[in-house]
């Protein structure tokens, strides 16, 4: 049997890495190689000509403003080459300043900052940090995560990513967290995200392999570990959650 | 009156929790606070000679102790946070424990560490005169939000305070940027000998100029954005230190000699698994010089210097057992690579929790380069973790790579402890972040067997 190969590009590692982000990328690499799958992970940073044509799964994190403004500068330079993957179904997953940099725009408490608009929501930001641990019904499974992000976002009718059980999500208001198109998650879940919600990191790799190889079926991991992880965070905010893992 | 209320009180409550073994407790400086918000203010204005702040992310303890042990080489009395407490409380504690029952002081000199994010606040009432910075890597994400964000908190509150003193690290260049941002008196302290700190292929954290956002070009790293740079786009470079450190190896002991101006030269031999305190030694160095003791004082200051409670502090329960405290990425890396040079078979204990003090956001776990751990994964036994976020840490510790049968999740503190000792193992270490520190050290130091124990400083 030929070997498995899937194509994971980190964008800015190097601008947008404050929120353990790269934990997600080593979650998505070590979950494919325990399975035998191999991954190719490309650095894209600032002024590099990245080839994305292979690209099977794409991945922003966050980071501090400035750096965030830096990095947008350049993105938009790579916003067709998005464009055409996400047409593509290609898995983008994106992380808190990540996540909102793919929307309209971010109004600072300074300035506004024009985001790549792949999507139609918009960020403004509030005095108060939405901080603490997050639970979310995506419908299909629960997410546990952490969240720390000062933006409040709007989807404008979008899909979310899923709807908050416990914790703050896009704006406080709406109960709705992420969002969801295609192939593309936007969250503000960190902690990181993967490592504690292998069934959303199995459902990236799946699709990828789906893309790429018309492979329907994934190789079951043991997650007792990261099922107790889940449980002891479920169980700190609320015993009646424990069910949830 | 109040004044007098607040430190009766405040005293009695630090004695209650000193009895219950909560040591390091901000609860009687908080009292105090509450009763009298302008009591640090107060205290503060009772100081004969200098006040010195001392502040950054990691190494402050250390630095601030040192810095003790030579004012009070020098012949003068000095208040001193010295457990490391240092949001308001703490400090307004550390004077009520050297206070009279009606809060007189008798102090020539006060050196205390200071929260980064913090130095507002006591800014507003304390006027420093020299004012230490260590360095600025990412820490506990929820409080201080990013680097950025701290050095524009940092920037407002210097203005306050015109007339202070400004001792910079000059390998470090976001806070040089700040010392150019500002019209005080800067001095800057820096290593000029471009030594080896095993951590060349560690995480960076911020290398981007801040004045102008190009790439910053390493002519040398020595740990996290620690080294020789420069920006090939701006004029920002790297000042040349008016403290400049030397080093030199030699087969068991590193030699650190520091030259400053009008033949101010003191040398200080270190082991070489104590490299990363050196910035800290510099530090309080630099600081000895610019009081104006002479080269045998803070000499004779830095041998008496005893490093506190969790600082590589030995104890012998069975086996040598080191205990460290760490608290974000690159305290937990230098921790872990002393740990590396340790070729006994060994348990490592990594203890995190997630309390206010700790930082609630512990995603820095994954920022933190645990692989270095799977460098020496043979010759480590066992790996336990406790502490509130126990189960992120073990997550860490399986997607690093290790073997999950070497892996113990312990409920408690004790439970831990007692898994450090019954497994069969020649050494072991314990890692753990702020919260976890006093109880830990407490049931340690109750099993001690061994009295004489033997300390050397760390990073945090
Ligand atoms: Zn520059």
């Amino acid at each position: 049997m030929k070997m498995l190969k899937l194509t994971l590009c980190h964008l800015y590692p190097e601008l947008l890495n404050l929120y353990g982000d790269s934990g997600n990328v080593l979650t998505l690499v070590k979950r494919c190689q325990w399975r035998g799958i191999d991954v190719n992970v490309i650095n894209h940073n600032i002024g590099d000509k990245t080839d994305f044509k292979d690209v099977d799964i794409f991945f922003i994190g966050g980071g501090a403003d400035g750096n965030l403004g830096i990095a947008c500068n350049d993105i938009n330079s790579i916003k067709p080459q998005l464009e055409f993957a996400i047409e593509q179904d290609r898995v983008l997953l994106a992380i808190c300043g990540g996540y909102q940099l793919l929307g309209k725009y971010y109004k600072g408490k300074r300035d506004t900052v024009d985001g790549l608009g792949l999507l139609d929501f918009y960020t403004e930001a509030a005095d108060k940090y939405f901080v603490g641990n997050i639970v979310v019904d995506t419908g299909d499974y629960y997410l546990v995560g952490f969240e720390n992000h000062m933006g409040r976002t709007y989807l404008n009718g979008l899909n979310p990513l899923g709807h908050v059980i416990s914790g703050f999500g896009n704006n406080g208001k709406d109960k709705t967290e992420g969002v969801r198109y295609k192939n593309v998650i936007g969250t503000y879940l960190h902690g990181p995200l993967l490592p504690k919600n292998p069934k959303l990191c199995d459902e990236i790799i799946s699709i990828a392999l789906k893309n790429k190889y018309n492979i329907e079926d994934l190789q079951e991991l043991d997650d007792s570990l990261e099922i107790k992880a889940r449980q002891h965070t479920l169980k700190s905010i609320n015993n009646k959650f424990i069910s949830f893992a | 009156m109040r004044r007098i209320i607040a430190i009766v009180i405040a005293k009695i409550v630090i004695a209650l929790a000193k009895l219950m073994g909560h040591g390091g407790s901000n609860i009687g400086g908080e009292l105090a606070l509450r009763i009298c918000p302008d009591i640090l203010a107060w205290f503060g204005s009772q100081v004969k000679e200098k006040i010195i702040l001392v502040t950054g992310t990691n190494g402050k303890t250390s630095t601030n102790n040192m810095i003790y042990s030579i004012i009070r080489q020098s012949g003068h009395t000095c208040v001193c946070n010295k457990l490391g407490a240092n949001l308001d409380s703490g400090l307004i504690s550390a004077f009520i424990n050297s206070s009279n029952l009606t809060g007189r002081i008798d102090a020539d000199y006060a050196s205390l560490e200071v929260d980064e994010a913090s130095l507002a606040k006591v800014m507003a009432q304390l006027k420093p005169n020299i004012i230490v910075f260590t360095n600025l890597f990412r820490d506990q994400l929820d409080r201080y939000s990013e680097i950025d964000a701290i050095l524009d908190k940092i920037k407002a509150s210097l203005e306050k305070a015109q007339d202070a003193v400004l001792l910079i690290n000059s390998d470090e260049p976001s806070l040089v940027s700040l010392g150019c941002s500002v019209a005080h008196t800067k001095y800057y302290y820096g290593i000029e000998t471009q030594i080896d700190m095993g951590s060349m292929d560690l995480a960076k954290d911020n290398v981007f100029c801040k004045l102008c956002g190009e790439r910053l070009d390493y002519a040398h790293y020595f740990y996290g954005q620690l080294g020789h740079y420069t920006c090939t786009k701006c004029h920002f470079n790297r000042p040349i230190p008016d403290f400049k450190a030397f080093l030199q190896d030699f087969e068991h002991k590193r030699e650190l000699t520091v030259i400053g101006s009008n033949g101010f030269k003191v040398v200080r031999a270190f082991n070489t698994n104590e490299t990363y305190s050196i910035y800290n030694t510099l530090a309080a160095i630099s600081v000895g010089g610019l009081l104006g003791n002479t080269a045998e004082i803070v000499e004779r200051g830095l041998e008496n210097y005893r490093p506190q409670v969790g600082r590589m502090e030995r104890f012998y329960i069975g086996k040598p057992i080191t205990l460290n405290l760490a608290k974000n990425p690159v305290g937990f890396n230098e921790s872990m690579k002393i740990v590396r040079q340790d070729m006994r078979s060994k348990v490592v204990a990594i203890g995190v929790n997630d309390l206010p003090q700790d930082g609630r956001d512990v995603s820095w776990l994954w920022d933190t380069n645990f692989e270095i751990l799977l460098e020496i994964d043979d010759t480590i036994v066992n790996y336990t973790v406790f502490g509130r976020r126990r189960y992120d840490m073990a997550l860490r510790l399986k997607y690093a790579g290790i073997d999950e049968s070497k892996l113990t999740i312990s409920e408690t503190n004790e439970d831990a402890i007692d898994n450090v000792v019954n497994t069969r193992s020649d050494a072991a270490y314990i890692l753990l972040n702020y919260s976890l520190l006093f109880e830990t050290q407490k049931i340690l130091k109750g099993r001690n067997e061994d009295v004489k124990t033997d300390s050397v400083p760390s990073v945090s």
